[in-house]
């Protein structure tokens, strides 16, 4: 019983550090915070890959403003912003 | 170095290739899609380790523009002398701050000014020497007491430049006179032409006809209470006149003249050192005259702290003048001419008559001079 709670703590705090955080801002741009990698990139459409989602943003002049490993800014004229889950 | 490069890749795996920056830690910025790939801003240290791990992902990276101060001044760091030129004149500037570039004296007539500058010089004060701020009260107490007519003295010292300032002592009896006795009297015969009073009383015309030692201008007026006042009269009168001059040239008469040859020596002064650039080897002249001179050594109309002493010997040799009537004249002429010149009063010349009188012992030359002359002086 004992192993298994603590399992779960363990858990829980790993899906607070990985959680990922997308900030929308109506200036235009949109920052996500523990991402894993750009599958696609386009002037109309940014595909993102998190740790459990696909993030799709679609818009026109699309651009990434900066880039590191852990945080990305995308930056343009945003239409939509899709979120699908991961295929495993 | 914050400095950064903006550069391009094109073709290739652009995605994989955005990932793996990513996953190596480069720091990037505004990454934009372009037809083929995309641009990018990275740090500048990190563009050659892009440019070769673009290869990986059949990309190839192009710099289209260098940002940051280190690409603007990387011309000048190559080329050492044009760097350790700038570092020197800091160096030099902030050394010499202390040292005298040049001196200037602001005094009322020019034998003052002569005066100081001498007195200056024998406290070791000239152009490229440090100043020295404890001799400055022993410099001013010198000046006023050896210097004659001199009222108050300063000194002061500002960014090389030293600059002395002397006033100039009025006699009180004198300045009293001149305040209540000042009449401006007619120094000459005349007819006024130009007249302009700016204080006193007068009454006078243009045209009107003037002898000498008449009253022009009057420093006393009864005003309209009937009560006696007195001023300063200040006035300028212009009168056309007719003055003689004369003068004489004696014979058989020694008189030292300058042969034509002389001899330099030049010393250049720096830091209160003297260094002979060009020595009198052999001064085999019975009589000569020296003279000094003080120069400041100067490139391109900018002033050294380093100054130039040159002393030349000129040789002399005692002359009789001969009884020779045209020579004499010619002499007389010449002098003649240096004493109309120097007549403070002349204004203009209108004719000049000249007469000539011969006697034993030399030639006599009188000239009449028709011009405007100034009569209050």
């Amino acid at each position: 019983m004992k192993n298994n709670q603590k399992k779960n703590i363990f858990k829980s705090m790993d899906d607070l550090v990985n959680n990922t955080a997308i900030a929308i801002d109506d200036s235009g741009s949109v920052v996500l915070e523990n991402f894993k990698k750009v599958i696609d990139y386009t002037s109309d459409k940014i595909v993102m890959e998190t740790n459990r989602k696909i993030i799709y943003i679609y818009g026109e002049n699309l651009a990434i403003l900066s880039c590191d490993k852990h945080n990305a800014t995308a930056q343009g004229n945003i239409v939509k912003i899709e979120i699908f889950p991961k295929e495993v | 170095m914050l400095s950064k490069v903006k550069f391009e890749v094109i073709s290739g795996l652009y995605c994989e290739f955005i990932n793996y920056l990513i996953e190596k830690e480069f720091y990037l910025l505004s990454i934009t899609r372009t037809e083929y790939g995309f641009t990018a801003i990275c740090l500048a240290g990190d563009y050659l380790r892009i440019s070769k791990a673009a290869r990986k992902f059949q990309c190839k990276t192009k710099a289209i523009k260098k940002i940051g101060i280190y690409f603007k001044i990387k011309k000048i760091i190559k080329r050492k002398g044009i760097l350790t030129g700038i570092c020197l004149i800091f160096l030099c500037t902030y050394i010499f701050s202390n040292m005298i570039w040049s001196i200037d004296v602001i005094a009322p007539t020019q034998n003052i000014t002569e005066d100081v500058y001498s007195l200056l010089y024998k406290n070791d004060i000239y152009t490229g020497t440090y100043f020295n701020q404890d001799k400055n009260q022993d410099v001013i107490r010198q000046i006023s007491s050896n210097v004659d007519n001199v009222g108050y003295v300063t000194l002061n010292f500002y960014k090389g430049v030293l600059t002395c300032k002397v006033d100039q002592t009025i006699n009180r009896l004198q300045y009293l006179e001149n305040q209540t006795n000042g009449n401006i009297v007619a120094n000459m015969d005349g007819v006024i032409q130009d007249l302009r009073v700016y204080n006193g009383f007068y009454d006078l015309k243009i045209g009107q006809v003037v002898t000498k030692g008449e009253l022009l201008v009057s420093s006393t007026y009864l005003d309209r209470n009937g009560n006696l006042q007195q001023v300063m009269p200040r006035a300028y009168i212009e009168a056309s006149c007719i003055k003689q001059y004369q003068t004489q040239v004696d014979f058989n008469k020694t008189a030292t003249i300058k042969t034509g040859n002389y001899d330099k020596k030049i010393v250049l002064k720096f830091l209160g050192k003297d260094f002979t650039i060009k020595d009198v080897k052999s001064i085999e002249y019975e009589n000569y005259d020296a003279e000094k001179k003080f120069e400041y050594v100067k490139i391109l109309g900018f002033k050294l702290p380093i100054t130039k002493e040159v002393t030349t010997y000129y040789e002399k040799k005692d002359t009789i003048i001969e009884k020779n009537e045209e020579q004499a004249f010619a002499t007389a002429k010449k002098i003649m001419d240096d004493v109309i010149k120097s007549d403070n009063s002349l204004i203009t010349v209108d004719k000049l008559e000249y007469s000539q009188e011969v006697t034993e012992n030399g030639v006599i030359l009188y000239c009449k001079v028709y011009g405007n002359y100034d009569i209050t002086k």
